[in-house]
């Protein structure tokens, strides 16, 4: 997994994330380290371009939701815990969309991913770069 | 009819990748289309993490996976010798906003029900456990119900 950040501006700083490859449990504690370091050199808002992530796992959408933990300042749960990541993940499905982390262009077969786990409840998905960016306020 | 096609290796997570070529090709070899072999990957990838981590959490081990043809679709076999767990018996949520009843993998379990047409588990005479995946190959202008799970 090639993990690469870029900060930008828009109505408030951005961070993106840019992935590339298969995201799956082999490498989604990577995702993790690197939303947690960026969060430690300020980063609050985090834009994921997914475009480049030709596979995902369900470990893929535990990174994701970690990330967006982390943005939100949280403990994150342990992640040998299967049982309390996953009912974290369902609490905040059941909350709705949060405003920190926004995906980008994901390929069709992630986004049919997202869709069937219902994370498109909890990430706005955009389509376009600036729009996402403009998106964070 | 073909010969299945196996592929043995190590069980680590770093082989995931070699794993799902492996499904891949198999997969378009049999005749399932693109989306098809994708969710076998998706399948096969959380059969395959769910014993690495929990079947040899601290113990070396193997993984093997046997592909071959069966009507209408394809079938694939995963064999391991972790100590016995039959995924069938757990995890009956269904992926929308539900949650998942089992303590670890069970987003994993979901996911296969979810991505494949018929789970199926055999404890191996040797030790171990056996896994059948089977993915029906979609007639044009069909849909498979989520539903027909065995």
């Amino acid at each position: 997994m090639i993990i690469t950040l870029e900060q930008v501006q828009g109505s408030v700083p951005v961070t993106i994330m840019g992935l590339q490859g298969e995201l799956d449990a082999s490498n989604y504690q990577e995702v993790i380290a690197a939303a947690r370091d960026a969060y430690h050199s300020g980063c609050r808002y985090m834009l994921v371009d997914m475009s480049r992530v030709n596979f995902m796992s369900s470990s893929g959408i535990v990174a994701l939701h970690s990330v967006a933990m982390l943005m939100r300042g949280e403990q994150l749960h342990d992640l040998e815990a299967g049982w309390n990541v996953l009912h974290a993940i369902q609490h905040d499905l059941d909350t709705g969309i949060q405003q920190r982390v926004k995906l980008l262009n994901p390929q069709p077969k992630v986004l049919l991913t997202l869709e069937k786990t219902a994370m498109d409840t909890f990430f706005e998905i955009h389509m376009d770069r600036q729009a996402a960016i403009q998106a964070f306020s | 009819m073909s010969k299945p096609a196996l592929i043995e290796l190590h069980a680590s997570l770093n082989h995931l990748a070699v794993l799902r070529r492996f499904v891949h090709d198999q997969a378009l070899l049999l005749g399932l289309d693109e989306s098809e072999a994708y969710d076998l990957m998706l399948a096969m990838t959380e059969a395959v993490t769910n014993i690495l981590l929990h079947g040899y959490p601290n113990q070396e081990g193997w993984i093997a996976i046997e592909m071959f043809a069966e009507a209408n679709g394809a079938m694939l076999v995963i064999r391991d010798a972790a100590p016995g767990f039959d995924p069938t018996q757990a995890g009956a949520s269904k992926l929308k906003n539900q949650a998942p009843d089992r303590p670890s993998g069970g987003m994993g379990i979901a996911w296969i029900r979810q991505f494949t047409d018929r789970m199926q588990y055999q404890p191996l005479a040797s030790g171990g456990n056996q896994l059948l995946l089977f993915k029906m190959r979609k007639a044009k202008g069909t849909e498979v119900s989520d539903d027909n799970h065995a």
